[in-house]
């Protein structure tokens, strides 16, 4: 076995690290939430250094590479809460492009995206199915060639900045009745607004309402759609389970510098067994959904890992990110409740992240349904 | 990278693992393997038949096991396939684990060939003589004493907690010898038999119904020889040795009891459906299984680093993405210490009236098993307690001040 990072890996996080220190702080975080904007500049930067196109085939713009590369450079993202499309985009978005095999679609969708001239968004959940393709329901309605779209798409990741929406729909029941499709946002009979969140970020729900989706910008239907959204999906979680890994590191590392600077009582509460046996906690948290995140991505990479194994390691990091930065809050009290203190930058976004693509309770039931699968070991 | 098993060492825990499922009876489940006479004599012969394969010393180096060192990775696969199968060791860790260790690096060419052929062979069992009842946590704290007579060493005092030691040959005590010098720099470690005549041992039974016995020395004296390493220095030799040594078993015990329920929950009905159809079984088992593999991938990054270490590499933290602190160690013991009372808790009051059922008893689910590990996690104190950890955590890992 080997646990280190390759050469490439490691000068890949390092660079990442390095370069959002230096072009990402908070001071850029607080003014794009208030404007309702991502970092135009940021995002151009990263497409010039290559790095928006990790982890996406070369047949479609990007520049190979695996999902454990975007998940080394989510994480520091996640460290420097980077305000850019970066898991809808690039990664999600991306992934689904990719997984319909498509030649023309690779060409003529992914392409753009993969350099971040363009950004993509997938759009899967609705007001009554939660990333569950069993359960969408929009529909697509045969018109010549092509088909109409009516209905309501939630929780679109950066939809409000997005250039290309893909859209899982329905023409009929079970998976081939799944219809993939690109719809621009300024189409007539597509109403896109932002959701109102506790992250403050891009969130949009979309209306559909008889919005034209024409035989060209029908991207796959049938079983493949299953499978690209459901690779997208996973991809999608592991990318913002390592968001909340930097991010709760981040919120560790505040707790810990706090616990020896402030001095209450006369001693500096760190050393107060209180607040030391939260800070090993958050520690052993912290380890452990680093251990199953980048084993789970390093699987996923080689394809040997399966969804279980995914739903494993977004659950563990929900629950980690969760208790991490109400720890966090716990121990620096008064000063962090206020809103210039950065603490709550970190909690608002780990909750967002936390809820999107499979809260801990809908990823343990994967697990669950698994184990009831699958007849006993012993 | 490479974070799975090759097929070489797919094949080694295989291999292990056939031959325990083979040599232990069908039904097996590990418990009372040293409480009667008669389980012990199997328990004996157990220990003799993977001393005889050459098992009990995977660690050890070539020039005293005549054969090449295992890897670190076929120890710890050794070690896991022992716990999930709960194979008897007759103490094995401690002999081949510590006491031998501390004999190859610190002893002499007499001692050696005194003890490490039987050590090797499965043939004695030994165990630590530590713990004493004001020197715990502590343990620097020790009053036992060890007084220098001639050829001889005199033994005076009393070790509690001692692993077995009703069924063993020998007992490693740590001793003060020299009460003048500083609290870490006066402590000798000193081989003594068991069934010494001034020693007395006396049973004990746990809560978790295993024995520890509590040893009593009364002027026992033992030869010079006994002694192993510098005298007074065995707090920095004999007591820290960890070279040579297999690492532990993970979390393969906690695994296998987890199975075992999983299997029962299979099995089992309540009113019209089985348990593991309950969606609140399902998702209890669920986050018990994902705090599982949390647990078993920590443990081969620990073991991966301490090969590394042992190899002579230091490990960087930012060379797996941050990861690894000193203390990950104990980031793993802390896991086991709190995982094992909170599965066993919640198992039980799975069971509902069934989960107080106790082994013998006609009706009692998976022959008590559950029942069984929910007084045994009560144990959880054993190298220090889950606060004590996360002390240690929170000053050595994180800075903390004291």
């Amino acid at each position: 076995m080997d646990f280190s990072l390759t050469e490439e890996q490691d000068m890949l996080k390092r660079a990442a690290r390095d370069l959002l220190s230096t072009h990402c702080n908070t001071g850029l975080v607080r003014e794009m939430e208030e404007a309702g904007r991502y970092a135009q500049p940021l995002w151009s930067q990263l497409a010039d250094l290559g790095w928006l196109g990790v982890g996406i085939p070369e047949e479609g713009g990007g520049a190979g590479g695996t999902v454990f590369d975007q998940m080394l450079v989510a994480e520091e993202m996640g460290r420097a809460l980077a305000p850019i499309p970066y898991a809808s985009s690039s990664v999600i978005a991306a992934t689904a492009l990719a997984g319909t095999g498509d030649a023309a679609v690779m060409k003529d969708w992914l392409t753009p995206i993969a350099t971040g001239a363009r950004i993509g968004t997938l759009a899967v959940a609705e007001p009554e199915s939660h990333w569950d393709l069993d359960t969408v329901s929009l529909a697509a309605t045969k018109d010549g060639d092509g088909y109409t779209l009516s209905g309501v798409k939630l929780f679109v990741l950066d939809g409000v900045f997005a250039d290309d929406i893909i859209v899982v729909a329905r023409d009929g029941a079970g998976d081939d009745g799944l219809v993939l499709g690109i719809v621009a946002p300024d189409a007539s009979g597509v109403q896109v607004s932002r959701m109102l969140t506790i992250a403050g970020d891009g969130q949009a729900a979309i209306r559909f309402e008889g919005a034209a989706l024409p035989a060209g910008r029908v991207l796959a239907r049938g079983k493949v759609v299953r499978t690209a959204v459901e690779e997208a999906l996973n991809r999608g979680r592991l990318i913002l389970a390592a968001h909340m890994l930097g991010a709760a590191d981040v919120a560790m590392q505040m707790s810990v510098d706090y616990a020896q600077d402030r001095v209450q009582f006369g001693r500096p509460i760190g050393s107060f067994q209180a607040i030391q046996h939260k800070l090993a906690t958050m520690m052993k948290e912290l380890e452990s959904a680093r251990a199953l995140l980048y084993t789970a991505a390093w699987r996923h990479a080689l394809g040997t890992g399966d969804d279980v194994q995914v739903a494993m390691a977004k659950a563990w990091m929900n629950d980690t990110s969760e208790r991490t930065l109400w720890e966090a809050h716990q121990i620096h009290a008064g000063v962090a409740y206020m809103m210039e203190f950065d603490l709550q930058l970190f909690t608002r976004r780990c909750k967002s992240w936390e809820l999107l693509l499979g809260d801990t309770h809908d990823q343990r039931r994967k697990v669950g349904d698994h184990i009831a699968a699958t007849a006993a070991a012993v | 990278m490479q974070l799975d098993l090759t097929d070489k060492e797919r094949a080694w825990r295989d291999e292990v693992g056939a031959f325990l499922r083979q040599s232990l009876p069908s039904d097996w489940r590990g418990e009372d393997a040293y409480e009667t006479d008669e389980s012990y004599e199997f328990t004996r012969d157990f220990a003799k038949k993977l001393g005889q394969k050459n098992w009990l010393s995977l660690a050890w180096p070539e020039e005293h096991r005549k054969e090449a060192t295992k890897t670190k990775t076929e120890q710890a696969l050794f070690q896991s396939e022992i716990a999930y199968n709960r194979a008897p060791t007759m103490n094995f860790q401690v002999g081949s684990g510590t006491t031998g260790p501390a004999l190859m690096v610190y002893g002499t060419d007499e001692q050696r060939d005194l003890w490490l052929e039987d050590i090797r062979l499965g043939e004695v069992g030994f165990c630590n003589g530590l713990t004493e009842p004001d020197a715990g946590s502590d343990l620097a704290a020790l009053q036992f004493s060890a007084v220098d007579d001639g050829d001889e060493i005199v033994l005076n005092g009393e070790k509690i907690f001692n692993t077995r030691a009703h069924r063993l040959e020998y007992i490693t005590v740590a001793a003060r010898s020299n009460p003048e010098a500083t609290k870490h720099r006066g402590i000798s470690a000193v081989l003594c038999p068991l069934d010494h005549p001034r020693v007395k041992v006396v049973k004990k039974m746990t809560f978790g119904g295993q024995n520890l016995s509590w040893v009593y020395f009364d002027d026992a004296r033992v030869p010079m020889r006994n002694r192993i390493g510098t005298k007074d220095q065995a707090w920095y030799e004999a007591l820290s040795v960890d070279v040579y040594t297999m690492p532990g078993a993970g979390a393969s015990g906690s695994q296998r009891t987890f199975d075992d329920f999983v299997k029962y929950c299979h099995e089992t009905k309540v009113g019209s459906q089985r348990l593991i159809d309950d969606e609140r079984v399902k998702l209890m088992l669920a986050e018990f299984a994902i705090e599982l593999e949390v647990q078993h991938q920590l443990y081969w990054r620990t073991v991966w680093a301490r090969a590394q270490r042992e190899g002579g590499t230091d490990i960087i933290n930012e060379k797996i993405g941050g990861g690894l602190h000193q203390a990950s160690t104990s980031v793993l013991s802390l896991w086991s210490k709190e995982w094992g009372p909170r599965f066993a808790h919640a198992a039980v009051r799975l069971l509902g009236p069934f989960g107080q059922l106790v082994h013998g008893e006609e009706w009692a689910p998976m022959f008590g098993e559950m029942e069984r590990e929910l007084r045994q996690s009560h144990g959880n104190h054993a190298h220090g307690t889950p606060e004590l950890l996360k002390g240690v955590m929170a000053i050595r890992g994180l800075g903390m001040p004291r």
